[in-house]
């Protein structure tokens, strides 16, 4: 109990710390809103740039914007674009479902694939096989996941004429269309990362099947798919499992190129676009938003780790 | 990513006996040796890169977008640079490219990781949690925010992309750090006197060295992968400088018209990352004897 | 310019536009410019109607910025422009020959010598919200453009407007400070012109909604990702327009764009030279081609070094052979131009007239001698953003050339935003901090005026390095306020011709603007405004 208490505190702390090192990042990137809004040409007075930095309160001193800013984040208030003028928490909730749908389908589509595979890979007893698998899986890996998915909507349109609708359908408005606008983007992600989950899977299998239990299993009779299927995968799943969920970590993250190339607003686009805008408070709310996600699963992962391994205790 | 992949070695194991061995396992697994023949490769390329290239690779010398022909063995690219010697000096920057940010990475976060697991304790909070701080930033914004402070260059950017690297290895080197540091033995040196620097010298850091090499050979393929998204961005490579990445993405353009733009770059980009997780990954097999080869 | 994406933009600098009372761009002058090209073989598909106009039907579009925002009066991008265009309207509009044409005035009047102007609204034009437009209306829009406090960037284009005075419900009278003949052009372009309802700024977010009087109405804006528009039904200016409504869907990615074009998910997408060379072989598309006010440049920081001798910005220049940097940076699809762009009516520089066509190195040397540099032996300082790929490679080709005069040019690719604070901060600190070489454009202006005098007189707002010539400040002045079209073109060629001498900026080629529609879209015709002014009279044939 202590330790949770403990562990809280310092997690408030490392969000304090992120919130702090954000709000200053931001400031130190080159230009403002008002270089944005006048476009290159400086055909804003001083008047009128007065007008707009008080407008977006930038003419405070910084301690007192970062004060209020902290004190409207904390009654869960982040702020208003400076470009669009909208909310920034809905605006972040509205594109968390693309982001959420786009990572677990990839993790779905990556476990389907580089599971089967990491286990053939940890089997078989020939050096081909493994070795085939191996690059097989490190291909996808090895090439910029820009290039997979333009080679993909240029494979898809070219040659089989085809497209999904361009604009976003959430999967409860129309499953089948958003599952084809789901399709090319979730292939050329799940390609890029199939290949560690293999690994992985592999490397784990290797160790779990060299446990004495599994000898025993074999000893007793349990046929080879029962050793495998019920004594080595579910041992061999922990370490799956991490590996899973920092890709997941990775791909709520937001992936900025998949989003551009397929047309998708998730989070990652969202948050460069408020980058290049220099709109402080798209860019604030969604790395605290990362963070706070972050830092929480971090969290939940390393309590699990407790009651999963009861070596591991924390005083 | 990659980084839990990376066993812990026992503790206690000595390091002399361990290298022999290491040595001839590695030369029996085939995949490592690929790699290693991969890497190997790329490196003399990028060392032999004068010698090897027919031309400057930012000069403009011919007409733009020629098919392979005698004399420009890769073709030319959009604005007429001789393809191949622009592949072939782009292997000097995509080595440098990813020397940079793991250099970067290990000293940030190799150190830190080393630190916070020996002295355990208030400073192990601490670093851990400016490691989190550090990993919750988003890698783009984290580069646009340095190269605009520092000035864009390929330099300031990878720097900037070691940076998010560093807590991967903070974690990768705490693990091994915080199971030696509470043997006995260990704790016996300590008590004696023995300084600090011979304590990490001699006990802590050979039990972490596997797995931040492992770790290393992986970051140096996703720094390289890394650079291409940049430079997609934008924010990577400043042109007319020859990068892999940056070709790749200008070949975007011009895919249906003249693929062979993209194929190259796209070939040595995959040839190289392969190479170097081939690499990885031999070398892991081969560290962590809880694996064993069937 | 646009803010952090690629694809076709323009510059903001809404300066003293001298478009002139006779201001009329001929046709022939369009054709002329159009057919001195070079370039791929794109179809010139005229803007002839094919069949009789079927009503209904929607149009989906690629859009290759995101607008970012649609408030009429606060945005200084084009994509902006894009996304609102088709929303508000103004007093007045251009046709397809660019010309000066009536929209919500039905006529005007022009009194005490130019600074007066009464505008006689036309009658029963109805709001998307049902409100009819009044006089009120007009001068709340324009009052707001005009307040500081607005922060309008173009708000300059504007501000001879001294005073707005409602006469009665349908007559609107403007008193300017000192006679503007570009004034009529300037509400045609439509940035800080829109007239919406009294009003609506204070009680809507405007820039994610919209309300004008203009052919289509705005049925949402998803920020990133797509626009709604539905037909205005109570539009004034029937039959327009024929289409039910139009989705614009932002695509940054060109292949993405070219994807959905081939697969038949878009019936338009705006490409670069390189997207329609990719494009061939494609069933059921056509690719229009139309001469743009486009012309790419590099603003030069004349304050500082080597750069501040007009012979060596002239050598450098002779250096560099155009064509050369058409065919690189937008891959043919341009012509070469002076400071106004080719295909601007008769006010621009005729191609084959142009110096620097070719390039002349033994001349550029002999000229860096004469300045005190017969071996170059300098380094200059390029800045460019990657967010325009053209710029980039027209900077590359220039570096290119200076090896041969043995002058070093370091090429530094900035971010969006760095680039144009940097920019702005060059431009305040009058040459002293900021950089000394920027690649950019200007795009359309009302008139000749825009491209020069904010740029080249020394009380314009985007002068760089504090550029002044004596000789040209007074032709500059001049040129502005004369009345007759002949003397005023006459003034403007000499004033090129002195600009191109001189070379304070290097201009480089108009750029084409290429619009790929699918065959079944009929009656769309392109503006050399680089807008889709045309698209409320475009249909869905078959």
């Amino acid at each position: 109990m202590r330790y949770l208490i403990r562990r809280a505190l310092w997690t408030i702390a490392a969000l304090l710390g992120v919130s702090v090192v954000i709000f200053l990042l931001v400031r130190l990137l080159p230009g403002t809103i008002v270089d944005i809004l006048a476009g290159g040409e400086g055909q804003l007075s001083p008047v009128q740039q007065a007008a707009v930095r008080h407008q977006f309160g930038l003419d405070r001193p910084l301690p007192v914007q970062y004060l209020f800013w902290l004190g409207s984040m904390l009654r869960g208030d982040l702020g208003w674009s400076f470009r669009s003028g909208q909310p920034v928490a809905p605006l972040l909730i509205s594109r968390l479902p693309i982001t959420i749908e786009l990572a677990v389908l990839s993790i779905v589509g990556v476990s389907l694939v580089g599971i089967p595979l990491g286990i053939l890979a940890s089997v078989s007893r020939s050096t081909r096989v493994k070795t085939a698998v191996q690059i097989i899986g490190l291909l996808g890996l090895s090439v910029p996941n820009f290039w997979i998915a333009i080679l993909l909507i240029i494979t898809a349109s070219y040659l089989f004429h085809w497209l999904p609708a361009l604009i976003y359908v959430p999967p409860w408005a129309g499953p089948w269309v958003n599952l084809q606008q789901m399709f090319l983007p979730v292939l050329s992600l799940a390609l890029g990362l199939v290949a560690v989950v293999v690994r992985m899977t592999r490397s784990s299998m290797l160790e779990v099947l060299g446990q004495e239990y599994v000898t025993v299993a074999q000893a007793k009779g349990v046929p080879a798919w029962g050793v495998l299927l019920r004594h080595a995968l579910r041992n061999a799943l922990i370490p799956i499992v991490t590996v899973l969920g920092l890709q997941m970590g990775y791909l709520l993250g937001g992936v900025v190129i998949t989003e551009q190339i397929f047309g998708l607003p998730g989070l990652g686009w969202t948050l460069l676009n408020g980058v290049y805008q220099r709109d402080y408070p798209v860019v604030q709310g969604t790395v605290m938003f990362f963070a706070a996600t972050f830092v929480v699963v971090n969290l939940a992962v390393d309590l699990t780790y407790t009651s999963l391994d009861p070596r591991i205790r924390y005083e | 990513m990659s980084g839990v992949g990376a066993a812990v070695a026992p503790a206690g194991r000595t390091p002399a006996r361990g290298r022999d061995r290491l040595s001839r396992r590695v030369g029996r697994t085939p995949p490592a040796v690929i790699g290693g023949v991969l890497v190997g490769c790329v490196v003399l390329v990028a060392i032999a890169a004068p010698v090897l290239a027919g031309y400057d690779p930012a000069a403009q010398i011919a007409t733009p977008l020629l098919r392979p022909s005698g004399g420009f063995l890769g073709g030319t690219d959009q604005l007429g640079r001789d393809e191949m010697s622009r592949i072939i000096f782009g292997a000097r920057v995509s080595l440098y490219v990813g020397v940079l940010a793991v250099a970067v990475a290990l000293a940030l976060g190799g150190t830190t990781g080393v630190l916070a697991g020996f002295y355990g304790g208030w400073i192990d909070n601490v670093t851990m949690r400016v490691m989190d701080i550090l990993f919750s930033l988003p890698a783009l914004v984290l580069a646009i925010a340095i190269t605009a402070v520092l000035g864009p260059s390929l330099t300031n950017v990878m720097l900037a992309i070691g940076i998010v690297y560093a807590p991967t290895f903070a974690r990768i080197a705490r693990g091994p750090t915080l199971a030696v540091v509470r043997l006995p033995y260990v704790e016996a040196a300590r008590a004696i006197g023995a300084s600090t620097p011979a304590i990490l010298l001699r006990h802590i850091l050979p039990n972490v060295s596997a797995p931040l090499l492992v770790q290393t050979t992986v970051s140096l393929s996703t720094a390289i992968l890394t650079e291409a998204a940049l430079s997609f961005l934008g924010l990577g490579t400043q042109p007319p400088t020859p990068s892999w990445g940056l070709m790749l993405s200008d070949a975007r353009q011009y895919m249906l018209i003249d693929p062979w733009v993209a194929v190259l770059p796209g070939v040595a980009i995959a040839v190289t990352v392969l190479g170097f997780n081939l690499l990885g990954d031999g070398l892991r097999d081969v560290l962590d004897p809880r694996i064993r080869t069937m | 310019m646009e803010s952090g994406e690629t694809g076709c933009t323009t510059t903001s600098g809404g300066m003293g536009m001298g478009h002139g009372f006779d201001g009329r761009l001929t046709r022939r002058g369009l054709i002329l410019g159009g057919l001195a090209a070079g370039g791929l073989a794109g179809s010139q598909m005229p803007a002839v109607a094919a069949g009789t106009p079927k009503p209904g039907g929607t149009l989906i579009a690629a859009q290759e910025v995101d607008p970012v925002s649609l408030d009429p009066d606060t945005n200084s991008n084009f994509s902006a422009l894009q996304g609102y265009e088709h929303v508000y309207e103004s007093l007045t509009m251009y046709d397809e020959t660019t010309n000066v044409v009536p929209c919500l005035a039905q006529k005007w009047d022009i009194q005490n010598g130019g600074k007066t102007y009464v505008f006689h609204l036309r009658p029963n034009v109805k709001f998307h919200n049902a409100q009819p437009m009044t006089a009120e209306d007009v001068k709340y829009s324009i009052d707001r453009v005009l307040n500081p406090k607005t922060a309008s960037p173009w708000r300059d284009a504007l501000s001879s407007i001294q005073e707005i005075t409602v006469v009665d419900p349908m007559t609107v009278r403007m008193d300017l400070n000192a006679p503007y003949p570009d004034l009529l052009g300037a509400f045609a372009m439509l940035r800080s012109s829109g007239i919406m309802p009294k009003g609506l700024a204070e009680t809507e977010n405007l820039k994610i909604k919209a309300v004008g009087t203009g052919p289509f109405k705005l049925v949402e804006y998803v920020p990133q990702d797509h626009l709604t528009y539905v037909r205005h039904d109570d539009y004034w200016d029937k039959p327009y327009p024929y289409l039910k409504g139009m989705t614009f869907k932002v695509l940054t990615e060109e292949n993405a764009r070219l994807a959905a074009l081939r697969a038949g998910q878009v019936q338009y997408a705006a490409l670069t030279a390189q997207g329609v060379a990719q494009l061939e072989h494609a069933q059921g598309i056509t690719v229009l081609k139309a001469p743009n006010a486009w012309v790419a440049l590099h603003y030069i920081n004349v304050s500082q070094g080597p750069l501040k001798d007009a012979r060596v910005r002239r050598a450098m220049r002779m250096a560099v052979d155009t064509t050369e940097v058409i065919q690189k940076a937008v891959y043919g699809a341009g012509v070469p131009s002076g400071p106004v762009p080719t295909g601007y009516g008769d006010w621009s520089l005729a191609p084959a007239s142009l110096p620097f066509r070719q390039a002349d190195i033994d001349g550029a040397k002999k000229l860096l001698a004469e300045a005190g540099y017969p071996n170059g032996g300098f380094t200059v300082q390029i800045k460019c953003s990657p967010q325009y790929p053209e710029f980039v490679a027209s900077t590359l080709v220039v570096q290119q050339a200076m090896r041969r005069l043995n002058i070093n040019v370091n090429v530094v690719q900035m971010e969006w935003g760095a680039f144009v604070a940097s920019h702005a901060q060059e431009i305040k600190s009058v040459g002293k901090e900021g950089g000394e070489i920027f690649a950019s454009a200007n795009t359309f202006r009302p008139g000749p005026d825009g491209y020069i005098y904010p740029y080249f007189s020394a009380k314009g707002a985007a002068n760089d390095g504090g550029y002044h010539n004596p000789k040209l400040e007074p032709l500059m002045t001049e040129a502005r306020a004369i009345a007759n079209h002949d003397q005023r073109r006459s003034l403007y060629i000499e004033i090129q011709r002195m600009l191109l001498e001189e070379s304070p900026n290097w201009w480089w080629y108009a750029k084409y603007n290429l619009e790929a529609l699918s065959t079944r879209v009929a009656g769309y015709s392109q503006s050399f405004t680089g807008r889709r002014i045309f698209l409320k009279k475009a249909w869905i044939a078959g």
